[in-house]
């Protein structure tokens, strides 16, 4: 046991911890940070706006038919047509080309622009002459009329452009009105995904969460995992080259506690994995929930089809603990590879050699395992897998960490009997 | 008691060590061979780090690898080229070793302070090794190889790379180190065991070939070393020895199989001519 702690402390030496502090910082500033504003920023001009957060303050977690029924999409479209309408009416230009109401003005302007058409020569092109190229500057101004607003609770911006607020009613009729989401995947390719879509079109009652916050998190936690994975490799990979480059291995091995003294020091670095794997998520989805405010939504469910179209009926809260399941595997089964290479290195040059490119396929595979996960956006489901396996990216996740241990397995095995130390 | 029977260590198909039989009891036993005779390899078997490729080695009748640590537990190691943190100070390092050897804490931490004192490291117990020169390196190389306080104390070349003041420091270091146990140390340096060792084991062609005390083996020179100024007038071939400077002088130590008493004067045979004379035609 002391010497477990021995060789913890030798690991975590205070370069190493250096290393880490800076690579955190340079992580956070240079893309979490960004990610979390993104999140932040995109909340009020989102496919929604803030009609989902108003259905969410009304209605809660999620939306019954009736509720949706009680929300009245029509009566608010209609509501903004008649805003649209009197626009219309109060500007003369639009009259002058025959719009005398909303449902005229898409209408009007196709025409308009379909008969200016003209043979440039390279290809057809709309050419206005002067005048209407006037007018229709007018009619956009007028058009693009935006209501004086407030600002929310969350100091969401509701100015938004009556125009604008009507797409995002038709938005809201698509998604919470219809189940055209569910429908349009009903025939995809993949059988995961077609299947779901099967199943959801018996569910009538839909998530309110945020609709880009699965896309958004998992994004997130999937530069976070990145970020573990690589963080997880660098120390362990120095500990043990360390051992061998200084020639510290010809006094470990004939001691009493011989070569035993490799297992502990996997059992040190896996321990160590992990403690960078809990530290991590921890400080960073700590970081993004504070930031974001996105506390609230760990209760929701991710079945909503917005921004991706999510393949499990599990919470937010579940979302979050299998990303973080996958960081920790991934951090663990980085650390395995680290600890092979570190033993066949050595010095730290070649060592680094090596784990460029072992680096790089661990952060390839958690960016691309965690990004999107369990939804149908997911890259490793969707193309190695061709959307066939429920949740292969969390297999594949659990499969590099298998893979490590089996790797570091054998190489604590063979050391056993090795002679070049 | 620690038995080799007939051990044989190939790399491969190079033969590094060929049936090697040797007995160690108690006192300083001193591997002298040029480089590349199989010292190091000897040793890294007897400290387990390889294994014999056939025979076997015994402690009190227990094959060592099987013993497992219960051999290496009564064994100390300074490797040639010993290898240590540098960023660890003396005592954080012999710590460190301690936990490796499990030596109880306590017992260690005695232990650390008198090792320390002996080997004369008191002033930079807690200074980073990493400014330390080649002697304070071995001092503290032999100071975790005693750790234990071992059985079986094993160095391999301790005095390379030492300034002439070390050497002697290191020589008389190792032999008060050798009550009641067995010391095996190996060199091509001379000088550091003619005086020490109980035993000198010599090594040719990979093969065993001298396994005696320091005595007998300058006795097997006997009448056969002298010493000249005049080398031109010594007819029977003779081997040249060692060169050394007398009153302007340059006195020439040779072998000959026959007798030069008429133009040379006898001189005692030491171990170094020994070496010489027995790694003649050793590159
Ligand atoms: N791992 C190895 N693989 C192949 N050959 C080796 C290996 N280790 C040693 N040898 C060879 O075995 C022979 C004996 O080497 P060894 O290191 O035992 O000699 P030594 O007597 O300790 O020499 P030195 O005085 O230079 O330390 C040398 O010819 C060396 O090249
Ligand atoms: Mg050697």
């Amino acid at each position: 046991m002391l010497l477990f702690w021995y060789e913890l402390k030798k690991l975590w030496n205070l370069k190493v911890l250096l290393l880490i502090g800076a690579l955190a910082a340079l992580a956070y500033f240079a893309i979490l940070r960004f990610e979390i504003n993104q999140y932040n920023s995109e909340h009020s001009y989102g496919m929604f706006g803030e009609y989902q957060y108003e259905m969410y303050t009304r209605y809660g977690d999620s939306l019954s038919p009736a509720e949706y029924e009680d929300f009245d999409v029509p009566g608010k479209i209609a509501e903004q047509i008649a805003v649209l309408d009197g626009i219309i009416a109060s500007e003369p230009t639009f009259a002058k080309y025959g719009i005398t109401c909303y449902e005229d003005y898409d209408r009007v302007i196709g025409e308009l622009t379909n008969s200016y058409m003209t043979d440039t020569g390279r290809g057809f092109q709309t050419v206005f002459p002067p005048e209407v190229d006037y007018d229709l500057g007018v009619i956009a101004v007028a058009i693009s009329y935006t209501p004086p607003g407030a600002e929310d609770e969350n100091q969401h911006h509701i100015n938004v452009p009556t125009i604008m607020l009507l797409q995002q009613l038709h938005t809201v009729e698509y998604y919470y009105g219809t189940d055209g989401v569910a429908l349009t995947y009903t025939y995809d390719e993949r059988p995961v995904v077609a299947r779901r879509a099967q199943k959801l079109l018996a569910q009538p009652e839909k998530s309110l969460l945020d609709y880009h916050f699965s896309s958004e998190f998992s994004t997130y936690a999937a530069y976070t995992a990145v970020f573990a994975a690589v963080v997880s490799l660098l120390p362990v990979a120095l500990f043990i080259t360390t051992d061998r480059a200084r020639r510290v291995r010809a006094l470990q091995y004939p001691s009493k506690t011989g070569r035993r003294v490799f297992r502990t020091q996997f059992f040190a670095c896996a321990v160590s994995s992990l403690a960078i794997a809990a530290a991590t998520i921890c400080a960073s989805y700590a970081l993004f929930f504070a930031q974001s405010g996105a506390a609230k939504l760990l209760g929701f469910d991710m079945m909503l089809c917005g921004g991706t179209f999510f393949l499990y009926n599990i919470t937010v809260g579940e979302y979050v603990a299998v990303l973080a399941g996958m960081t920790a595997a991934l951090c663990v089964g980085s650390a395995c590879f680290a600890f092979v290479l570190g033993r066949f290195s050595s010095d730290i040059v070649s060592l680094l050699l090596k784990a460029v490119p072992v680096g790089a396929a661990a952060g390839f595979i958690a960016m691309y395992a965690v990004m999107h996960a369990l939804s149908e956006r997911n890259w490793i489901f969707s193309y190695p897998f061709n959307g066939r396996i429920d949740a292969a990216e969390v297999l594949t996740a659990a499969a590099f960490m298998l893979l490590g241990l089996a790797a570091a397995g054998l190489v604590i095995r063979r050391e056993q009997r090795a002679e070049e130390i | 008691m620690l038995t080799l029977n007939n051990v044989t260590k190939n790399y491969g198909k190079f033969t590094a060590l060929d049936g090697i039989s040797l007995e160690f009891t108690g006192g300083v036993y001193a591997l002298l061979s040029p480089n590349g005779a199989g010292k190091t390899t000897l040793i890294k078997m007897l400290t387990t780090l390889i294994f014999p490729t056939s025979g076997e080695i015994l402690w009190n009748g227990d094959e060592i690898v099987k013993l497992d640590a219960r051999y290496r537990g009564v064994i100390g190691y300074l490797p040639q080229d010993f290898g240590y943190y540098r960023s660890h100070s003396p005592r954080e390092f012999l710590r460190y070793i301690a936990a490796v050897k499990c030596v109880p804490r306590d017992a260690a931490r005695r232990k650390i302070d008198e090792l320390i004192e002996v080997v004369g490291l008191s002033d930079v117990r807690d200074k980073k090794m990493r400014k330390f020169s080649g002697g304070m390196i071995q001092r503290v190389g032999i100071a975790q190889a005693m750790l234990n306080d071992p059985q079986i104390l094993i160095l391999d070349e301790p005095t390379a790379g030492l300034d002439p003041k070390e050497r002697v420091r290191f020589r008389n270091l190792i032999s008060s180190l050798s009550k009641d146990r067995i010391v095996i140390l190996s060199t091509h340096i001379v000088s550091d065991i003619e005086t020490i060792a109980s035993r000198v084991i010599m090594f040719r062609d990979h093969k065993l070939m001298t396994n005696d005390t320091p005595a007998a083996i300058c006795d097997s020179l006997a009448g056969k070393v002298y010493e000249t100024d005049n080398l031109a007038a010594i007819t029977a071939p003779y081997l040249a020895l060692t060169e050394r400077q007398d009153g302007g002088r340059t006195i020439t130590r040779f072998a000959c199989e026959s007798d030069c008493s008429a133009v040379a004067a006898a001189a005692a045979p030491n171990l170094e001519d020994v070496f010489l004379y027995v790694y003649r035609d050793a590159v």
